[in-house]
């Protein structure tokens, strides 16, 4: 399957300017950059709800998502994936970060950040419990999880340079902005961006032969091997849209690529959680998908308000 | 076939037979503090615990597998469980886990992470206790794995096919097991036929052989026999042990000889990893 290359920081073509409705000369962000979010999920066949194991979150003052997916073989994985979400979408230094164009610690070592604090936080939780030896074993071995981090940042490219990048005057109805998106991820939970009828990035897994039954997690206890941590970047289009799958899902979906179809126009076609757990339920019974946790957050952009 | 995924409505099954015969009291893998009885449940406790753990999930044991465990030799063939469990053929994997028959504290070495090796207090559930007796009745003790079988795929016959792990030190005196083994192997889920695994352990410091894919390299007629007896692996083991670093190839068996207690405890990890538990 080819890919066409979305533009990434090395691309020295210019990256898609949007223009976006301002509002006194600012842009206040999710109301104008995200036209849809969407979250949805369902459970594995054969399990309850309450076993449920992937986690999704958001933040859309800092525009902040994520999702993981909690290993099913270790124990409170699912508590691990849900602190960790949490911990990223609402990382204060980020938020701080992204005030200052230019001065944002680097989304791998927030996420490094947010790890180490989960931990402690993990570790906490699970001292306080009376276990006995087969749970006090499981709990020795840790928690795991699958993570995908992604964040949109707006770069203002108009208005008055030297006094904030993120001001154009008060009284402009309109404001011109690049959309960078960075990513981070451990494991098989997977970024797809589609511009119109194109997939334009397959993150971190490029095709469905990629998935193995042994992917990178995201441990709670030990020390983190960073050289599992995988990041990307690039430049958003007015219109683009960006699904996160956990694995079950986005096997399915490069699977459908590359026999030639759009997957992402029927997951763009979903309205509720109960039609994506009929969707679900209908592909497992095709077999063609695993019957696994299977998580999507979509994220439309607003289309140029102007040319 | 062999791909059916295990679930509390249609779980798995792995019936260990153990060869309790006399010579079971000689040392194991040359390493004369140790008797081959005292390695073969040190390894069966230690395997139990495993599939305990594999079981384990936030709210407890989930009833994934039923196991039981067959010794032969002891003066006869019986259930190998003891105290509240004795007598009984299959046990589901929560009840094994929340008893047994004492929790032992035992000192482990591992790595710290930084090259140097440290020692470790680890617990140690015990099940089962070593037992050297009588004869090897090899045959009888197959016979009474396929009766139990027989009546197990009827009640679960969308399961994942059992698993049967033979653990012995030599010859049968109850006859030629081959045709047995075929008769075990004949019992099926809609998933497949049981499989059927067999692994010699020895007395000898000698190298394991494990997961071959002929018989040309066995000089004695007992590792031919084992050999024969057993399954050839299925798609999703030949994989796990061909992650464990084995060469191995479609003929490849679930057959293990020479085994010191490492390669044991190997071979059964191997040979119990069914894939997805749901």
């Amino acid at each position: 399957m080819a890919l066409y290359d979305s533009f990434s920081d090395g691309d020295v073509s210019a990256p898609p300017v949007i223009t976006l409705k301002s509002r006194d000369g600012k842009i206040v962000t999710a109301v104008q950059i995200i036209e849809k979010l969407s979250v949805f999920y369902t459970h594995k066949d054969g399990n309850d709800e309450k076993d449920y194991e992937d986690a999704s979150g958001f933040n859309l003052d800092t525009l902040l998502f994520s999702i993981a997916d909690g290993a099913t073989e270790s124990i409170f994985s699912r508590e691990f994936a849900n602190m960790l979400v949490e911990s990223f979408v609402s990382t204060k230094e980020l938020t701080e970060a992204l005030t200052e164009y230019g001065s944002a610690k680097s989304l791998k070592n927030m996420l490094e950040s947010a790890i180490e604090r989960v931990k402690a936080r993990w570790g906490l939780m699970v001292a306080g419990k009376s276990l006995p030896w087969y749970a006090q074993e499981k709990v020795e071995q840790g928690a795991h999880t699958a993570f995908l981090g992604l964040r949109i940042v707006p770069i203002v490219v108009s208005g008055k340079k030297g006094i904030s990048r993120y001001l154009t005057p008060w009284h402009s109805r309109y404001i011109d902005c690049t959309l960078k998106w960075e990513a981070s991820c451990v494991g098989d939970s997977c970024l797809f961006i589609v511009r119109g009828d194109i997939l334009i990035k397959s993150f971190p897994i490029e095709t469905a032969a990629g998935f193995d039954n042994t992917p990178y997690l995201i441990g709670s206890v030990g020390a983190m091997d960073n050289r599992t941590i995988f990041v990307d970047s690039g430049y958003l289009a007015g219109g683009d849209c960006i699904y996160m799958l956990s694995d079950a899902l986005a096997a399915w979906f490069l699977k459908s690529c590359e026999a030639g179809q759009m997957p992402w126009k029927v997951l763009a076609s979903i309205g509720s959680n109960d039609e994506f757990q009929a969707f679900v339920v209908a592909l497992r019974e095709s077999k063609e998908l695993r019957n696994d946790d299977s998580t999507l957050v979509s994220i439309s952009i607003v289309k140029q308000v102007k040319s | 076939m062999y791909d059916a995924e295990i679930s509390r409505n249609n779980p798995g099954c792995f019936l260990f037979l153990i060869d309790q015969s006399g010579s079971m009291g000689d040392p194991f893998g040359g390493n004369q503090a140790v008797s081959k009885s005292r390695g073969v449940v040190d390894a069966i406790n230690k395997l139990i615990a495993n599939l305990v753990l594999k079981c384990t999930r936030d709210d407890g044991i989930r009833n994934y597998f039923e196991v039981g465990v067959i010794g032969y030799g002891n003066p006869d063939v019986a259930p190998a469980f003891t105290g509240n469990f004795s007598g009984q053929e299959l046990l589901q994997i929560e009840a094994i886990g929340n008893n047994p028959l004492r929790i032992e504290e035992r000192t482990q070495h591992v790595s710290d992470g930084d090259g140097r090796t440290i020692e470790k207090t680890i617990k140690f559930p015990i099940w089962f206790e070593p037992v050297a007796n009588d004869g090897t009745p090899m045959c009888k003790a197959i016979d009474y794995a396929r009766s139990i079988l027989a009546r197990w795929v009827k009640e679960h016959p969308n399961s994942y096919p059992p698993i049967v792990i033979n653990i012995t030190d030599g010859d049968s005196t109850d006859g030629n097991p081959v045709p047995h083994s075929i008769d075990l192997s004949r019992v099926s889920t809609n998933n497949g036929n049981v499989l059927f695994f067999n692994v010699h352990i020895s007395s000898q410091s000698a190298v394991p052989l494990l997961y071959p894919d002929s018989d040309v390299s066995l000089s004695e007629q007992h590792g031919k026999t084992l050999f024969e007896m057993s399954s050839l692996l299925p798609e999703s083991l030949t994989e796990a042990a061909r992650k464990e670093g084995y060469d191995v190839k479609p003929q490849t068996r679930g057959f293990g000889f020479n085994a010191d207690l490492v390669s044991l405890i190997k071979f059964v990890d191997i040979g119990t990893r069914v894939g997805t538990l749901r």
